[in-house]
């Protein structure tokens, strides 16, 4: 790719400027360039109205949405269990002082007399299982600020505790209940199994929280996350108090919001992200009090509970892994709590991995699309207008219409030009042949004056000179009228001459030995005045001209 | 350019097959997998699973992704009925769990084709590590839906604070508590002795009948049938039925570990595994505690030539999921707990006893290795077992489960009318000798009687 930027890209786009680009690559070119410029608007707006956002922030979107359900969901079912412990309480605070009144008893009087107090816990069993099987809970409880001993080394509340033995379901209907804490026959007069951790009475430091003081304001108050004694279980309690006719606050009652419960009750997932893993945390002293929706983070040390805050999204250090998520704050009773929802480190990476992959397949997929739709549009196109092209060129034309209304008239048009103009072509070749035809006749005739001319000039140039210098013109005239005085022999011999023949092959001709031929010289010689060979033949060969001209002139 | 479109076709399918495939059937921490668990190798109070189970997601689940979240712990019963009840989609039921420990009766509860076969992911290698016997048990025609991972035998559970001091006042010791015919007969005894009291409870009638038919040459189950009407019942029955119809026998519902808290009773047959809820004091009405050593005997003999004992222990069973990942996820943390030392340290610290044979030889290579008194008094008694006992797996046929809660009921419905006549009647001042004799005969004709409608 670099090497195409650094090479292909600026050699292209010279090649576009100058126009050395065929038109095939021009319009892949500019096809390609339109196409990825609606892409980018397209990308653009997309990315405007956030559907085209990173892979992290959908996520971070889609956590942000389900929290808002999640977190009503929590508040709705922490309400609805205040709201019963508040009915709760008023129900005990009833039936405790109906009791009181109806035994001519002070609650005070209730210390140490196991059998008013186990007395008391029958006439209140079925408010508090009535209650527990109405709210959203794992158990119910009521205790009072009283006991059977309290001359106990532990100090101890008495009350009863029921928890479900089993909870499958967020259903509690199909559940058994124990009797965690509460008097033997209590066990036995409701018939219910005990709870294998159960003992009589509660601990005064059972619930850490419950000595929190109720302020005039405060109606119910929500518990951190604390382990149930004598049992595997942790759990939140939503409690209330219970007042006498003094106001004086006597005990507290509530439910138990388990970490099955929990799990079973607030669970989530979402179709895109998948598992969820949901908590409600709060933060006492820098210590978080978490309750998850999965039992796997259930068993971590508060201690190891880290949140921080990252591009406005909360990480949580769980201290084995982490996990990326949002957060609401909400309010029970007096306390601000934290809803959670979150991912792993690892669901996030990967959902974001996922989106990027899906993010590079589409571009990749659009790429590919577009590539093959320039190469469909190229073939479709561009080929039979650069085949038309080449056949026009040589001029083949097979006469199938392009079906691009422009392109074929504008081939029409071409192509009737070309057959005028090859016409016009043809004529002037037959004119040029012809011309030339009768140029090289002319320049031949020409040629041949030329060198008669110049023969002639010779000639003239030649006998001038000569005349200047042995020329006499009597001599001629003397030769010519003597030349009829010549024998026949001799005149025949004279002509030889005339012809250019030497003495040697005249002599051979006519015949005659060489003594003889000196003789007919000789007479010759004397007849026409001449008195050397040479002038004879000057003579002879003016002569011969002066003839020609004559018989061309006339 | 044909060629070129042709590559990038291919490198685009290639991309699509491989990131479609990549973690198609292996959960991944990238993709996690949550498995619901139900079992019984625990209490509200305290399980020991569970605690292995964290160890589980912290490690190896960690490394998958896979998360096994226990939602129950509680009895077998029990989870037999919340799986019928799931599994019929009653109103209120809850979800099937993804995991679950129990008896291979509950294979016909879910429907075996909705149980995964254990076998299509181990190596025969895999499962010849583990004990022939315990393995059979899971096997239903060919195919294992039911994965050993901890394995119990019955034994006899003495409180032996309170059980000394009455052996001081009556004579009668421990070595009484070795065969049925002086468990029955101190019984007795402790009634008398604690002012009307029960001395013990037995967990569960249907495996009393069962080891005492065996002893006796007989079988209680014979063509799908309880044989109740053989001279072998009978021989089991009578000396049972005395010390219940006297009041030495607890014939109420419940746990033996919740009346052993309030010394309702002194001993009771059970699972090797009621270590784990047996209290270390007992709790008085008033509040008063007193602390408590518990020891464990072999289980009672019923005749001196054949001593008997059920092992029992259900059993990992898996639902099958269309998420191939599900299955795989399964699979991983069956094998996980069922290794040598992840399963030797669930068992020891439940009261159980370990599946492979390398673990089973290691544990009882060194008893004294266990750290608690009273899980080394179990060891002890099972390796006394070992020696001596013939052990015997509950029979599986159709109805078995039903069959058996229906004996277990009847058992206790004749025997408690029974209490309460023989107690009126004595109180009338009828022969105690031939009120108890009626009552047992009348009581085995009415168990008869129920247990053939």
């Amino acid at each position: 790719m670099r090497s195409f930027l650094k090479f292909g890209l600026p050699q292209l786009i010279r090649q576009i400027k100058n126009g050395e680009i065929s038109i095939r690559r021009r319009f892949i070119a500019y096809i390609i360039s339109a196409i990825a410029l609606v892409l980018s608007l397209v990308l653009l707006f997309l990315n405007l109205f956030g559907i085209m956002n990173p892979s992290s922030t959908q996520i971070m979107d889609v956590l942000d949405t389900q929290l808002l359900s999640y977190a009503d969901n929590i508040e709705r079912d922490y309400d609805k269990a205040a709201a019963h412990a508040i009915s709760f309480s008023n129900q005990l605070e009833a039936e405790i002082q109906n009791y009181l009144t109806e035994n001519n008893l002070e609650f005070a009087g209730l210390k140490n007399d196991s059998d008013v107090l186990s007395a008391l816990q029958g006439a209140l069993y079925d408010i508090i299982y009535l209650n527990m099987q109405l709210a959203p809970a794992s158990g119910a409880f009521y205790i009072l600020d009283t006991t059977v001993n309290s001359r106990s080394d532990v100090p101890l509340y008495n009350g009863i505790y029921l928890k479900y033995i089993n909870i499958y379901s967020e259903s509690t209907v199909n559940n058994d209940i124990a009797l965690y804490r509460g008097s033997f026959s209590t066990a036995k007069e409701g018939s219910i199994t005990f709870h294998s951790g159960w003992s009589n009475e509660m601990r005064t430091d059972f619930f850490d929280s419950c000595d929190t003081v109720f302020s005039n304001n405060t109606q119910y108050i929500l518990s951190p996350v604390v382990e149930i004694p004598d049992t595997w279980e942790r759990a939140r309690y939503v409690y209330v108090p219970i007042r006498d006719q003094r106001d004086s606050i006597i005990g507290v009652c509530g439910f138990e919001i388990n970490d099955v419960y929990f799990q079973l009750s607030k669970k989530t997932n979402d179709d895109k992200l998948g598992q969820l893993i949901g908590a409600l945390l709060d933060e006492r002293q820098g210590v978080f009090s978490c309750q998850f929706n999965s039992g796997r983070y259930n068993t971590i040390h508060s201690s190891d509970v880290k949140v921080t805050e990252k591009k406005g999204n909360a990480v949580f250090d769980l201290g084995t892994e982490k996990c990326i998520g949002k957060t609401q704050d909400v309010i029970f009773g007096e306390g601000t709590f934290t809803v959670a929802l979150m991912l792993t480190e690892a669901q996030f990476d990967s959902l974001v991995q996922r989106g990027q992959v899906k993010t590079v397949g589409i571009i990749f997929a659009v790429v590919l699309i577009m590539f093959a739709y320039c190469l469909f549009l190229s073939r479709k196109y561009v080929a039979p207008i650069l085949r038309k092209i080449e056949q026009i060129k040589d001029s083949e034309n097979d006469g199938e219409q392009l079906k691009i209304r422009e392109f074929d008239d504008l081939f029409n048009f071409i192509e009737r030009k070309s057959s005028v103009l090859e016409e016009q072509l043809r004529t002037l070749k037959t004119a040029k042949q012809a011309a030339e035809q009768e140029a090289a006749r002319a320049r031949e005739a020409y040629e041949r004056a030329l060198e008669e001319y110049e023969l002639a000039k010779s000639e003239i140039l030649h006998l001038s000179e000569e005349s200047k210098t042995e020329i006499v013109l009597e001599d001629y005239e003397y030769f010519l009228c003597n030349l009829k005085t010549l024998t026949p022999q001799e005149m025949r011999i004279y002509e030889l001459y005339v012809d250019g023949k030497t003495t040697a092959e005249i002599a051979g001709i006519i015949g005659i030995k060489e003594n003889t031929m000196k003789y007919h010289n000789k007479n010759i010689y004397a007849k026409l005045g001449v008195s050397s060979r040479k002038q004879f033949l000057r003579f002879a060969t003016l002569k011969q001209i002066q003839d020609r001209k004559g018989k061309q002139n006339g | 350019m044909k060629k070129t479109l042709v590559f990038l076709l291919s490198i685009a399918l290639l991309m699509t097959i491989l990131t479609g495939c990549a973690h198609k059937h292996m959960p991944s921490p990238a993709d996690p997998v949550t498995l619901t668990m139900w079992h019984v190798y625990g209490s509200q109070t305290i399980s020991p699973l569970n605690t292995v189970i964290d160890e589980f997601n912290r490690s190896l689940g960690s490394e998958y992704g896979i998360t096994v979240n226990v939602v129950s712990v509680t009895s077998s019963s029990a989870i037999d009925k919340a799986l019928s009840a799931s599994a019929n989609n009653e109103p209120g039921a809850a979800a099937m769990p993804d995991l679950f420990t129990a008896y291979p009766r509950v294979a016909e509860i879910v429907g075996r084709e909705n149980l995964l076969s254990w076998d299509a992911y181990f190596t025969k290698e895999e499962l010849s590590a583990f004990r022939a016997e315990f393995l059979d048990e899971g096997y239903f025609g060919e195919q294992l839906l039911m994965l050993p991972v901890a394995k119990s035998l019955e034994a006899f559970y003495l409180n032996k604070t309170l059980f000394d001091r009455f052996s001081a006042d009556t004579g009668i010791t421990m070595n009484d508590l070795t065969a049925f015919d002086g468990v029955f007969r101190a019984a007795r005894t402790y009634y008398d002795w604690s002012d009307g009291k029960n001395f013990l409870q037995i967990n569960d009638y249907y495996h009393y009948a069962y080891v005492g038919m065996k002893a006796y040459g007989s079988e209680l189950v014979r063509g799908g049938r309880l044989r109740l009407d053989e001279e072998a019942f009978r021989s089991i029955w009578s000396p049972l039925a005395e010390a219940a119809i006297y009041g030495g026998i607890c014939l109420d519902e419940g746990y033996a570990a919740a009346r052993w808290k309030t010394a309702e009773i002194i001993a009771n047959t059970g699972s090797t595994a009621d270590v784990l809820y047996q209290p270390s004091e007992v709790i008085y009405p008033d509040n008063t505690t007193e602390a408590i050593e518990a020891t464990a005997l072999p289980y009672p003999t019923f005749t001196d030539e054949e001593a008997g004992v059920i092992y029992r222990g259900g059993g990992l069973f898996a639902m099958r999921s269309e998420d191939e990942r599900r299955n795989r996820a399964a699979v991983i943390f069956a094998k996980w707990l069922t290794e040598k030392e992840n399963n030797l340290e669930f068992v020891t610290t439940a009261g159980y006893l370990p599946v492979t044979a390398e673990a089973f030889d290691a544990l009882f290579a060194d008893l004294d290795k266990i750290e608690k008194d009273n899980y080394r008094s179990v060891y002890a008694a099972v390796d006394t077992m070992l020696d001596r006992y013939t052990f015997h797996a509950l029979p599986l046929y159709d109805g078995a489960s039903e069959i058996q809660l229906d004996f277990e009921a009847n058992v206790k419905t004749v025997l408690r009318s029974a209490y309460h006549q023989y107690r009126k009647r004595i109180g009338e001042g009828e022969d105690p000798e031939k009120v108890m004799e009626a009552l047992v005969e009348g009581a085995l004709s009415e168990l008869i009687d129920l247990t053939v409608k």
